[in-house]
């Protein structure tokens, strides 16, 4: 019993270190609907040849009648995954380009800087002890979730280890063709010190960048493309991402020269199909592009809203103590019409149209909101601006009813703030002035926050203070007593990255564009699978 | 003690509980379930109606005026100031006295002062009758409803023994002064937040003797001049920001200490309630009993303070600006809203539709809300002299109805003890959001609560299915007609299942998991060697239990999905018969995947055997029904399959209905595929399997199908369906007794059984050395008979026997043993032709005849 009865003491609190992400619980939503946009392909799953390597590793532990608890299995991927880390960074990958997201990168850059430096080893046991933290490394941090939705593997029970589904073994086995030739394989695969000389020959056969033309090759590109499944659930998954990998490729097949080819140009072209040098955008997957629209709306009003919760932070910083009626005040009293294009004054009917008319074509929209992400703080009274005409100029694109869109417009809902959400929240604000419904909505965003803050906080009863005795993480952004808010952690701006970056690498690795970044163009391959996928 | 919150351990009933500032949310979403997990179901708050206002400025929904009463404390000229917390029940009675506000920075953020007393130690009767008897005055000022539940709280404390010494006892200011316990003289010192701003509470205790003034230096507010006057004052630094408010004072004869909510402020010290604050405080005097000094470290920064509190203070005083609102009460009086503090004429909104709506002008003290089809729960007063005041709309006749319904013992130790692991925990709390979903969908445009329907002849279904479900997540769970009628008496684990007193870890908002990948950009993937917070997948940890626990949680799961299989196959409401199977289902899945170590065992949540009952019975139940969601197909797919598969486990009575069922359904789940269906991790069993699983049940029901199958035993296979399904070709065979059509009709029997008209098999015989030409097997499911008719090579004639089939078993039989284990209905006939023969069997002579005239 932690309570001494009868005897006055001073509480020592509960709360500890300020530590939280989505303030405001909205943008989780836009992770969501990319994987629903991409199953699959998540933010840290760039390499499609992972997409073989742990099918692979998986497949072979069971081969080798490896035991089926998961850490009889930790040691054996360890080690593959640390030779495989040290193979691919010392080999000089395609076209010289600098690949991301090889996974115990860093140990593996070490090692392979030691091997430069004239070291003729590697000890990988040893280097497989420390390399990441995470048991399964890459595997357990990042890719078994994707692997899963590409129906390669399936999800062992807990404490059991992973096993590959019927495609995952046909992919592993397709990958062992090559692997299993290496002499890495055939002489240093279960243990012991490798020469440098082997994992270079190792980076050769299997890095991540040697996908086109290996042996899983063609298997690989059935994983994210592939025929029609006959099972309904898998089927829906494939055809997703087969959709919406021909948009990528589209985009980098129809820009033309000169036009953005970066993530803004792919942005803008989602909210408004065209190029940046106005040339229209044609899609064999209209639905499926309107789905990404509305992602891509909703990203932009989660970029609105949260440099609004931002800015409210950053002035509650400044002044170190305020309540919330001055916060209130003051962000309300920065809505000026040289910024907004409209008086203040207007009501919200008369600004929605006045900010869509100026916001349209709406690739101006993303143009005008995107500098919110870094230089949101730069100029506060500008920002506030800018952020409330995006939101109300996004209640044009609500009305429009396009399929594919209008189904994903509620996504989120009420309490992580819906874009039909945002509309109805309007729309009920309609007559008054803008000012005034500003004012509602850094009430809104503020109870928003209390709301999402206290979600992530254990019920502090006499059961969970016993078990859990340390400072437990605060996860508000400030303090609140007596009406007075005190600072205790920042936010900034935020929406997700349209897997862009992850995208381009991915299919890179499959052979179907020509450079991960920059100008990417289609290779042969690409616009083979384009055309062939034209109307999956 | 870490907060005061850490008293609420045992079994009560009542809780009341006062404050000055007060966070309605942390209130509903922490404290409240603390309160459930101690079987608390009478909560009276009393707040200070300006904070109350302030706090009634976010409309989100909130438990407050459902599941507690909670009143603006108008008892107060100034603040109503005190931090009180009475529990009284069961397990006696508790109280804690403190500086703690019910928010989060008072609970789990500051450095307070605080005691707690409980009724069954020494001494601690008088202290906690200190404090009933300040809740007596106090409902002098709370409207009818608030006081009724007051008193009902305070009946249940354990009788006053006036013989006891008291280890503390408790003060007000409600009639007297604190000054007035004071010692005559002294030497005091103080640690206190804020006070007045001309020091007249610190001059008046600097006259006892002298005065140390303890202070938080980055907090402490108050004019310059405090600074510069006859005490001292000590600035220290604090980890956390110092709130707690305490008095010693050391006299020639004694040690003193007052500590509680006074400031040291003229309100709060030198006045009484009728002139300034409410305020609440514990006194001892007891030498043994001491409150150190507050945890505080030496100020060594070189800012003036006194500049600095300056700026607090006049800081603070522009927050408490007047324009601030208020608040005021309100509740439900049949066809009325009831409000105190507002005077006639007074405009009033209500909040529906995410906005202030008109809801009328108080006359004779009330609002009229008859005509309207939502109850108003939140009220907002334009006052004349232009402030705004909110207030919720209480409900009486529901508080009083959970005043009486005492929760059941066993729930709370569900919600407290349920040896439940987090990852179930999320399913479960993930099942019910989509109840929530469902439930929004059906009566959103009845928000924020539904009206009763006083026509009995209506629909019930909507309305019922929005009590049994919290139209938003913050909300209790309505669960409460439903629990009467269905799951009455249960040790429910459900309601505390459902209830966010569940959320006992800080990761449930796992949301942040997937939005820490979504922050990764792909060239900072390399450097995830060390620092890996971002771990999507994190490995779970398994809860630890003992045997005997596990097993009487697992005796009322059982209790509970009995009833639950009941309330399913009986519910007159399709729909919240399908909620409550896949509810189920799920919770099903969990508890036989889910593990809890035992004894250091890794052992499954609920005993598998019983589960795979369950799960039978559950679909059983609601197959039966007849009229099954499509929502609910593709549970019913993943675990019928399931019920398959493990189907030698069942007992031979279970396995026969499990087929029955199978074959009923098989074709009609299979069709549903498009629907979403489980993840293969919630079953453990793929869509492949699945389908494996149901496809031979399926096959047998589809005329299709049993036509293809029958292309495998018979040459120039064929269905007709003239005059009834009607199996034809040819095959090799020696005698009737090994002809296929035994296999056949056996293969066709849970199509031909599902309708009374008659189905037959009809194969030519091949053989040449055979006796039989032709050999028929027609079943006719309503004379519950099998017919055979062979055609004899030797003389043409037709020999006819007939057989009792009851059921599909019967044929099933015949498919492998032929007529030898059959039961004869009558003795073989020897017929020239099929005119003679039974009804069923004569419709096929033409065709026979046909068939032979062709060969």
């Amino acid at each position: 019993m932690t309570v001494e009865f009868g005897q006055p003491v001073w509480t020592t609190g509960v709360l500890g270190r300020p530590s939280a992400l989505d303030d405001l619980g909205i943008e989780e939503v836009g992770g969501g609907l990319l994987r629903r946009l991409l199953p699959g392909i998540i933010q840290n799953t760039p390499n499609a040849g992972y997409y073989s390597v742990y099918p692979y590793l998986l497949w072979k532990w069971e081969q080798l009648d490896g035991d089926i608890s998961r850490k009889a299995f930790e040691r054996f991927y360890r080690r593959q995954e640390c030779a495989f880390a040290v193979a691919c960074a010392l080999h000089s990958h395609r076209g010289g380009v600098g690949l991301s997201g090889l996974n115990g990168g860093d140990a593996g850059g070490k090692a392979a800087q030691e091997v430069k430096a004239g070291a003729a080893v590697v000890d990988l046991d040893r280097m497989a002890e420390t390399y990441m933290d995470t048991p399964l490394g890459g595997y357990g941090l990042f890719y078994a979730a994707a692997l899963q939705d590409a129906r390669l593997v399936r999800a062992g029970a807990p404490g059991l280890v992973d096993k590959t589904t019927e495609h995952g073994a046909e992919v592993a086995a397709a990958f062992a063709e090559t692997f299993e030739r290496t002499r890495y394989y055939r002489e240093h695969f279960d243990e012991g010190p490798v020469s440098a000389q082997v994992l270079r020959e190792l980076g050769e056969a299997v890095c991540l960048c040697t996908v086109p033309g290996r042996s899983d090759h063609a298997l690989l590109l059935e994983t994210f493309f592939g025929e029609p499944l006959t099972e309904p659930a898998w089927e829906d998954r494939r055809q997703s991402r087969v959709e919406s990998l021909c948009l990528f490729l589209e985009f980098h097949g129809q820009r033309p020269p000169g036009a953005r080819a970066d993530v803004g140009g792919w942005r803008r072209a989602l909210v408004d199909p065209r190029f940046s040098d106005g040339t229209p955008w044609e899609t064999s997957h209209e639905e499926r592009r309107s789905a990404w629209r509305a992602y891509q709306c909703r990203e932009a009003a989660v970029l609105a809203l949260t440099t609004l919760w931002s800015l409210y932070l950053l002035e509650l910083q400044d002044r170190a103590r305020a309540t919330h009626a001055e916060l209130r005040t003051e962000l309300t009293s920065w809505l000026k019409e040289e910024h907004l294009g409209f008086s203040p004054q207007a009501t919200v009917s008369e600004a929605t149209g006045l900010a869509s008319e100026a916001l349209t074509p709406r690739e101006r929209l993303i143009a005008e909101v995107e500098p919110l992400h870094r230089k949101w703080g730069e100029d506060p009274r500008r920002s506030v601006a800018t952020a409330l005409r995006a939101l109300l100029a996004l209640r044009r694109d609500i009305e429009r009813d396009v399929p594919g869109f209008s189904e994903l417009l509620d996504e989120g809902g009420r309490h992580r703030w819906s874009l039909a959400y945002l509309d109805r929240w309007f729309a009920a604000r309609e007559s008054g002035t803008t000012v005034q419904a500003f004012g509602d909505l850094i009430d809104e965003l503020h109870h928003q926050h209390v709301r999402v803050a206290l979600s992530k906080v254990r019920i502090p009863s006499a059961r969970n203070l016993r078990a859990n005795k340390g400072r437990w993480r605060d996860p508000f952004c400030f303090a609140e007593d007596n009406e007075v808010l005190r600072p205790l952690r920042r936010d900034v701006p935020f929406w997700t990255g349209a897997r862009f970056q992850v995208v381009n690498q991915l299919v890179w690795t499959l052979g179907l564009i020509d450079v991960p970044r920059g100008e990417s163009s289609l290779t042969e391959l690409g616009r083979e699978y384009l055309q062939r996928y034209a109307h999956a | 003690m870490r907060s005061p919150l850490e008293m609420f351990e045992g079994k009560f009933d009542h809780a009341l509980l006062t404050t000055y500032s007060f966070n309605l949310r942390f209130f509903d979403e922490w404290v409240l379930p603390a309160l459930w997990a101690c079987e608390v179901r009478n909560v009276v708050v009393f707040v200070d109606p300006h904070q109350l206002g302030r706090a009634l400025a976010d409309p989100g929904s909130s438990a407050a005026g459902r599941s507690y009463h909670l009143v603006a404390a108008h008892a107060a000229r100034r603040s109503f100031h005190s931090k009180v917390i009475l529990l009284s029940g069961r397990d006696g009675a508790r109280l804690s006295v403190s500086s703690a506000n019910l928010t989060t920075d008072g609970q789990l953020r500051n450095v307070e002062v605080a005691a707690a007393f409980d009724s069954n130690l020494p001494g601690h009767l008088r202290p906690i009758h200190d404090a009933a008897e300040m809740f007596r005055s106090l409902a002098r000022h709370a409207p009818e409803h608030a006081a009724f539940a007051l008193h009902a709280a305070l009946a249940a404390l354990p009788p006053a023994d006036e013989t006891e010494k008291p280890a503390a006892r408790v003060v007000h200011n409600l009639d007297q002064t604190l000054i007035e316990a004071f010692p005559a003289e002294g030497d005091v010192v103080v640690t206190a937040p804020y006070t007045d701003p001309g020091g007249n509470a610190a001059r008046r205790l600097h006259a006892l003797g002298s005065l140390r003034i303890i202070i938080d230096a980055r907090e402490f507010a108050a004019p310059q001049s405090f600074f510069h006057d006859q005490w001292t004052v000590e600035p220290q630094a604090f980890e956390a920001r110092l709130h707690g408010k305490a008095y010693w004072v050391r006299t020639n004869e004694q040690r003193w200490l007052m500590f509680g909510s006074p400031n040291l402020s003229r309100s709060a010290l030198l006045a009484t309630a009728a002139d300034g604050n409410v305020e609440a405080a514990v006194i001892v005097q007891d030498e043994s009993v001491t409150l150190p000094p507050p945890p505080g470290t030496p100020w060594t920064d070189a800012g003036d303070i006194a500049v600095e509190a300056d700026d607090r203070y006049r800081a603070a005083q522009r927050e408490t600006d007047e324009g601030a609102p208020g608040a005021f009460n309100a509740w439900e009086d049949e066809g009325l809203i009831r409000v105190e503090g507002l005077t006639d004429g007074t405009a009033v909104d209500w909040w529906t539709g995410e906005t202030w709506t008109s809801l009328g002008v108080v006359a004779s003290g009330a609002l009229e809300i008859s005509t309207l089809d939502s109850r108003p729960a939140r009220l907002r007063a334009q006052l004349a002299d232009g402030r705004i005041a909110l207030a919720i709309v209480a409900q009486p006749a529901r508080l009083k109805a959970r005043l009486r319904a005492r929760t059941g013992g066993r729930q709370a130790d569900a919600a407290s003890r349920l040896p439940l692991d987090i990852e179930t925990v999320r399913v479960l709390e993930a099942t019910l959001a989509e109840l929530y979903a469902l439930s929004e969908l059906v009566a959103e445009a009845r928000s924020p609560a539904p009206r009763v329907d006083p026509d009995p002849e209506a629909d019930h279904g909507e309305t019922r299915l929005t009590e049994w479900m919290p139209r938003h997540p913050e909300e209790e769970p309505r669960i409460s007609s439903l629990y009467m009628s269905a799951w009455r008496s249960d040790p429910d684990a459900l309601l505390a299942l459902i209830t966010r007193a569940l959320r006992l870890d800080p990761q449930l908002a796992n949301f942040e998991d997937h939005v820490a990948s979504e922050h990764i950009d792909i060239e900072e993937l390399d450097t995830f060697s060390g620092d890996e917070s971002a771990a999507p997948v994190p490995e779970p940890t398994a809860s630890a239990t003992n045997r005997a626990a596990l097993e009487k949680y697992r005796r009322a799961f059982d209790r509970l999905l009995d009833r639950g299989t009941e309330f399913v196959a009986k519910d007159s409401n399709p729909t919240l018969a399908a909620a409550a199977f896949q509810y189920l289902q799920r919770l099903v899945e969990e508890l036989g995947t889910r593990t809890v170590n035992v004894d250091g065992q890794p052992t499954t949540l609920g005993d598998r055997s019983t589960l795979r009952h369950h799960s039978f019975q559950l679909l059983n139940g609601y197959l039966g029904r007849g009229d099954p969601d499509p929502i609910c197909l593709p549970t019913a797919r993943h675990h019928l399959a399931l019920c398959l598969r493990d189907r030698d486990r069942l007992t031979s009575l279970q396995r026969e209905r499990l087929e029955r069922l199978a074959y009923q359904w098989a074709a009609e789940l299979l069709q549903h595929e498009s629907e979403p269906t489980p993840t293969e991790q919630e079953t453990r069993i793929g869509l492949t399997d699945v389908n494996a699983w149901l496809a031979p049940f399926a096959q047998r029901t589809r005329w299709d199908d049993i036509a293809r199958h029958a292309e495998e035993l018979l040459d120039r296979a064929r269905l007709t369906t003239d005059p009834y399904p009607i199996l034809i070709g040819s095959a090799a065979f020696e005698n009737r007794l090994s002809s296929p059509a035994w296999k056949l009709i056996a293969f066709a029997a849970p199509a031909g059984q599902a309708t009374p008209a008659p189905f037959a098999a009809i194969v030519h015989n091949t053989h040449e050395d055979s006796h039989a030409v032709v050999h028929a097997l027609v079943c006719a499911p309503k004379e519950s008979l099998l017919h055979e008719a062979v055609l004899r090579r030797s003389d043409s004639h037709w020999i006819v026997h007939s057989f009792r089939c009851r059921d599909r078993v019967t044929l099933e039989i015949a498919g492998r043993t032929g007529p030898v284990d059959l039961e004869r209905d009558s003795a073989a006939r020897d017929l020239q032709d099929l005119d003679e023969a039974p009804a069923a069997v004569r419709k096929l002579a033409e065709l026979i005849d046909r068939e032979l005239a062709a060969s």
